[in-house]
């Protein structure tokens, strides 16, 4: 019994050893694990220069390997999508930080700044993202802004007032205004009764007088060939196809100049606003 | 077995930290961070010096390369240090087609050291090659009498002065004689075409004038005068162009050959920067 015992007893020593050597490895390991992410804390003020320098790599290098809340790390992924412009990957990561953007005042403004002047349809997509996120959450107070007024001023349906705009906007605000109001199928209907009367409707006074003249010559050429050869010759034929499809084509264009004028007119105001606001505001993401 | 899983979890999470620290990012992001958190001059060139370092050790030559090479002031780095860099920074300069910071550098390095080398003379002359040619042409003159190899690199200088030959007789004919400054360019369908077109106009012209059609005259007269007489010129235009670049792209590739035999010659490398 003694002797197996002591046969035992250096097998025992042997698995405590392997053991300890094991429970040593498992804390290097734990430790090589920890270490270098111990280091990427968030450093608000680091990012701030990485940005300022447009280090580009580096900045997406940080926020890869920065430790912090998951919504810290989309709130500083959606401030960088939009300091280098990527739109897309903004709003999508955007609606996973809401709050926390909504609550950083500067980055707000320069959102808000930047989708102003933004032509396609994405400044439609940020504005009804903000505003639904505030129709969700009651309690979440947002702070006033001067570029989301306009954007809500530009949208309004009746002539809105032009006082708590800056006088140097009350112009285009406006044309803006008034373009609103006209319908593209009024516009096409008035140029089928009179060529050019669409282009009136819209203001464009020196359009409607080149398409009357127009009109007005080519009907003078058909009329003066049917007169001189008669209708079944190859001009007149010819005169009256070419009239028919300049007529047709002032039609279209009539509607098409409507709508393309209702949204130039808004991004032109837009587009001033936002500079006018950029020129006494130094928006910044950071 | 428990601790043999833990281990082995551990051993992928490790991994895959370690993989992520190899990324030239990941590199570049650790020196940034030491950039920013140094208040000496010295030690911040270093860094960004080794930034650059970085990029050259995985050949990536880009404008992020070149903005840290500019972000460098090279009076911080030793003698040694200073001509490998300035060195470095107008061939890359060069490559990436900034020719005001390749002259700059260059100038920089002409000015503290005296390389009497031909690759210096090289690279100064492909440098000057991009915007100045008399300065390039007194430059490949030197360069040819240390060796009369470098005489074909004149096809470079060719190329800057590569037009189409008459160039402004065929622009000027196409306005007198619609169609003939296709022609005489060597696009004969596209100006035979042109021709009919302006002279059926004139016929048709006549034609209405003849049957006393005066608005018809007027109208048409204008709508198709504007349409192919003055569309053969811009056509002419534009085909001249076109023929220019395609005289410039067969220069070019005739060029090609004298150039990598000339860089094999005389390698243009970089410079190790000692660490």
């Amino acid at each position: 019994m003694q002797k197996a015992v002591k046969s035992s007893t250096p097998l025992i020593n042997l698995r405590q050893k392997y053991r300890q050597i094991v429970r040593l490895a498992l804390l290097a390991m734990l430790m090589l694990a920890v270490v270098p992410s111990a280091h990427t804390q968030l450093d608000l003020s680091f990012i701030a220069h990485l940005s300022k320098l447009e280090l580009r790599k580096e900045h997406q290098a940080y926020l890869s390997h920065v430790t912090t809340t998951p919504d810290s790390i989309s709130y500083c992924k959606a401030k960088f999508h939009l300091r280098y412009q990527e739109d897309s990957m903004f709003l999508e990561t955007f609606q996973t930080c809401s709050a926390l953007f909504l609550q950083d005042t500067m980055a707000y403004r320069y959102a808000n700044n930047y989708f102003l002047r933004n032509q396609t349809g994405l400044r439609e997509v940020w504005f009804s993202l903000v505003e639904n996120y505030v129709k969700n959450n009651p309690t979440f107070s947002l702070i006033t802004d001067e570029n989301e007024f306009v954007y809500r001023a530009s949208k309004r349906k009746h002539v809105a007032d032009t006082a708590h705009l800056p006088e140097n906007l009350h112009l285009d605000f406006i044309q803006q205004q008034k373009i609103k109001q006209k319908k593209p199928i009024v516009a096409a209907a008035l140029s089928a009764v009179i060529p050019g009367l669409g282009a009136l409707y819209i203001g464009n006074f020196q359009t409607f007088i080149a398409k009357i003249s127009s009109h007005a010559v080519f009907g003078l050429q058909t009329a003066e060939s049917i007169l001189l050869l008669g209708i079944v010759q190859p001009l007149p034929l010819l005169n009256i196809g070419v009239m028919t499809v300049f007529y047709g084509a002032n039609i279209v264009g009539s509607y098409r100049d409507t709508t393309k004028k209702k949204k130039d007119l808004t991004n032109q105001f837009l587009l001033h606003a936002s500079e006018h606001y950029t020129t006494i505001y130094k928006y910044s993401v950071y | 077995m428990r601790q043999n899983i833990i281990l082995l979890f551990i051993s992928i999470q490790c991994i895959s930290t370690s993989w992520t620290q190899d990324s030239l990012s990941y590199q570049l992001m650790l020196l940034e961070k030491d950039i920013y958190g140094t208040s000496s001059d010295t030690f911040r060139t270093k860094l960004t010096l080794k930034k650059v370092g970085l990029y050259l050790e995985q050949h990536t030559i880009s404008p992020d390369l070149l903005r840290e090479i500019k972000r460098i002031d090279y009076t911080f780095l030793d003698t040694t240090t200073q001509r490998a860099f300035l060195w470095n920074a107008s061939l890359i300069s060069y490559l990436l087609e900034d020719t005001y910071y390749a002259l700059y550098y260059l100038d920089r390095y002409e000015t503290h050291y005296n390389d009497s080398t031909i690759e210096k003379d090289l690279l100064k002359f492909l440098i000057h090659a991009n915007y100045n040619t008399d300065a390039a042409k007194e430059q490949l003159q030197q360069l040819r009498t240390t060796d009369s190899t470098f005489a074909t690199l004149s096809c470079i200088l060719d190329l800057q002065e590569a037009t189409v030959p008459f160039r402004k007789f065929k622009k000027t004919i196409a306005y007198f004689l619609p169609g003939f400054g296709l022609i005489f360019n060597g696009n004969i369908g596209k100006g035979s075409t042109s021709l009919l077109l302006n002279s059926a106009t004139v016929v048709s012209i006549v034609w209405l004038l003849q049957q006393n059609m005066i608005v018809n005259t007027i109208a048409w007269g204008s709508n198709l005068v504007f349409k192919f007489y003055l569309g053969n010129i811009n056509l002419t235009a534009s085909t001249l162009e076109q023929s220019e670049k395609k005289i410039l792209k067969r220069l070019a590739s005739k060029c090609e050959p004298y150039v990598s035999s000339i860089l094999k010659k005389y390698p243009l490398e970089l410079r190790t920067i000692p660490e």
